[in-house]
C-alpha cells in the first residue's frame, strides 16, 4: 500500500515538474497594434482628455479589446498591447519642434518595450500607417517606403509584421483614387520585402471597411467625425486582421486536460 | 510751388499711412471644413502699446474640394504676395499658386506651377533679392527627388537639385547665407546609416550685396500652442532675410 502511494507521489512530482518546465509554452502570443489614431481606436466614444496614444496598454480601446476577445475566444492565448498614436505619420515630417513622432522613428523602441513588458511565445505587430502622411507632406511612394522600413525594424525585434492598407479618410486629404495610390504603394513595398525573405504579410483592411464607410448609412463603419472608424468599424478591422492572417499564423492552444494528479492520488 | 509740394507730399505719405504693418510672422496651414479644404493664415503683429505681439484670428486664403498641403505665403519686396500649396487631384498631386498685388484685396485665380509626374509635394519658398525660389519634392514614377524653379520676370524651367536615386528625398528647406548663397537642406534616406538623414547643398545666387542680419531668431522662436496637431504648418518671418521660415509638424500631445 505504502509503495503504491510512493509511486503515485513520485508520478505526481514528475508531472508537476514537467508542468513547470513547460510554463513558458503557456506564455501568451503578443500581438501589438501599431499606427496612428486608426490603430489606437480614436472616435467620438474616446474617453475624453487630450491624450491619444496607447503606450502599450493591454485591453485598451477597441482595436486592442476586440482582438483580445477574438484571439482568446478562439483558444489563442494572446495579449494585444496598443501602440497607436494619434496624429502621427509613417515617417518623419520636416519639423523643428520635438513632437514629430512617427512610425519609422518609434517602432524599434516601442516593440522593444513591448517585449520587455510582455514575455511571449511569439510576437506579431499589426502596422497600419499612412493616413496622415499627405497632411505632413509625405507622398504615397514614401508611405510605401516607410512601411518597408517598419517591416525590417519589426523583424529585427523578432516580430512578424502584418501590414495593412490604410482605411478611407475622405476628409483628411485622401480621395478614393489617392488612397488607392497609397495602398498600391504599401502593397508593392510589402511584397518587395516578402520577396526578399522578410517575415511579413499584407492585409487589406481598406476593402474590409469600404462597403459601409458612409456616415449616412445605418450601422456605418465611419464615425460621425468622418475620419475614424466606429466601434463596430474597429471590430470589423479586428476580425479582418484575424481571418486574413492571424488565424493561420497563431496555432490554437491544446484543449485543457482534466488534472490527473487527483486521480493518481486517489487511493484505490 | 507750395501747392505742388503739398500735393506731392500727400501723394507720398498717403500710401504709407494706408500700408499695413509688416507682421513679425505668418503661420499657414490647411484645415478641413464640411468636406472641403481651406488654407488659413494667422499673423503675429506687434502691439502698438508695447505689449507682447499678438497672433490674429486665422483668415481663409484659399478653398478647394481637393486635399491640399504644404501651404506657403510669401511677401515679395514689391509687396506682392504669393501663396503656394500642393493639391491632390485624383491620384496625382501638383504644385499650385496664386498671387495678390500690393495692397490689393483680391487674389488671382489659382494657377498650376508644376503638374508633371505623379507626386509633387512639400513646397518651400525663399526670397532671394527680387527673385523667388521655390523648392519641392517631385517624382515621376518612383521615389521623390528635389526640384526647384526661380521666379524673376517669369518662372524658370524646373531644375533638379541632385541626381536621381532609389530613396525618398523630401521636405526641402532653404535659407540665405550672409553672402547670398542659397543653402538648401532636405531629408533623404541613407541605407548606410539605416535612417533618414539631412542632405545639404549650396547653390550660387545672383545676389551681390550682403544679406541683412535676421530680426527674429528663428531657433528661439516660440511656436504658438493654438496650431493644429496632425498637420504641417509653415511659419514665415517676413522681416528676416536669412532664415525666412520654419515648419512645424506636431502629433497629438499626451
Amino acid at each position: 500500500m505504502k509503495s503504491k502511494i510512493l509511486v503515485q507521489l513520485a508520478g505526481a512530482v514528475l508531472l508537476l515538474s514537467a508542468a513547470c518546465a513547460e510554463a513558458k509554452a503557456e506564455d501568451p502570443n503578443v500581438v501589438a497594434v501599431f499606427g496612428d489614431s486608426t490603430s489606437l481606436g480614436f472616435n467620438t466614444n474616446f474617453p475624453g482628455g487630450g491624450f491619444r496614444f496607447g503606450m502599450g496598454q493591454l485591453n485598451f480601446l477597441p482595436p486592442s479589446i476586440e482582438l483580445t476577445k477574438i484571439l482568446n475566444g478562439s483558444r489563442r492565448n494572446s495579449v494585444v498591447p496598443n501602440l497607436g498614436w494619434g496624429g502621427t505619420a509613417s515617417g518623419p515630417a520636416e519639423s523643428r519642434n520635438n513632437n514629430n513622432i512617427n512610425g519609422v522613428d518609434r517602432i524599434s523602441g516601442n516593440l522593444s518595450d513591448v517585449k520587455r513588458d510582455n514575455p511571449g511565445k511569439a510576437y506579431y505587430v499589426l502596422i497600419m500607417y499612412g493616413v496622415n502622411d499627405f497632411n505632413f507632406g509625405i507622398p504615397a511612394s514614401t508611405t510605401g517606403f516607410n512601411n518597408r522600413l517598419m517591416i525590417d525594424r519589426a523583424n529585427a525585434q523578432g516580430f512578424t509584421a502584418l501590414v495593412s492598407s490604410i482605411i478611407p479618410c475622405d476628409i483628411c486629404g485622401n480621395s478614393a483614387s489617392f488612397v488607392n495610390t497609397v495602398n498600391s504603394s504599401i502593397r508593392s513595398n510589402v511584397q518587395q520585402r516578402i520577396n526578399a525573405g522578410a517575415d511579413a504579410y499584407f492585409v487589406d483592411n481598406f476593402a474590409a471597411v469600404r462597403p459601409l464607410w458612409n456616415p449616412a448609412l445605418p450601422n456605418s463603419y465611419v464615425d460621425p467625425d468622418g475620419i475614424h472608424p466606429t466601434d463596430e468599424g474597429y471590430a470589423v478591422i479586428a476580425r479582418n486582421w484575424f481571418s486574413s492572417r492571424l488565424e493561420q499564423l497563431i496555432e490554437q492552444d491544446p484543449l485543457t486536460i482534466t488534472p490527473i494528479i487527483g486521480l493518481l492520488l486517489d487511493d484505490d | 510751388m507750395k501747392t505742388r509740394f503739398l500735393i506731392a507730399l500727400i501723394l507720398l505719405v498717403c500710401p504709407l499711412l494706408k500700408a499695413e504693418a509688416t507682421p513679425l510672422a505668418i503661420a499657414t496651414w490647411v484645415e478641413t471644413e464640411q468636406n472641403a479644404f481651406q488654407i488659413v493664415a494667422s499673423q503675429l503683429l506687434e502691439a502698438e502699446n508695447g505689449d507682447e505681439p499678438q497672433w490674429q484670428a486665422p483668415a481663409v486664403l484659399h478653398r478647394s474640394e481637393n486635399a491640399m498641403t504644404s501651404s506657403n505665403l510669401v511677401a515679395l519686396a514689391s509687396g506682392e504676395q504669393l501663396l503656394f500649396w500642393a493639391e491632390a487631384i485624383k491620384s496625382k498631386s501638383s504644385i499650385w499658386y496664386k498671387s495678390r498685388a500690393n495692397q490689393a484685396s483680391d487674389w488671382s485665380e489659382p494657377l498650376p506651377l508644376y503638374r508633371k509626374g505623379s507626386e509633387n509635394i512639400g513646397a518651400s519658398a525663399l526670397r532671394v533679392g527680387d527673385q523667388l525660389w521655390l523648392f519641392w519634392a517631385s517624382s515621376d514614377e518612383g521615389l521623390p527627388d528635389i526640384k526647384y524653379m526661380i521666379r524673376d520676370s517669369g518662372w524658370s524651367k524646373p531644375q533638379s537639385v541632385h541626381a536621381p536615386n532609389d530613396v525618398p528625398d523630401l521636405h526641402p528647406s532653404a535659407t540665405l547665407s550672409p553672402n547670398g548663397e542659397v543653402q538648401l537642406s532636405w531629408l533623404t534616406y541613407s541605407f548606410l546609416q539605416s535612417d533618414y538623414v539631412n542632405a545639404r547643398k549650396e547653390i550660387e545666387s545672383s545676389l551681390d550685396t550682403p544679406v541683412p542680419v535676421d530680426i527674429i531668431d528663428v531657433d528661439k522662436f516660440t511656436v504658438p500652442s493654438f496650431l493644429p496637431s496632425g498637420r504641417a504648418v509653415t511659419i514665415r518671418f517676413p522681416k528676416n532675410s536669412q532664415h525666412q521660415s520654419l515648419k512645424v509638424a506636431a502629433a497629438h500631445s499626451p
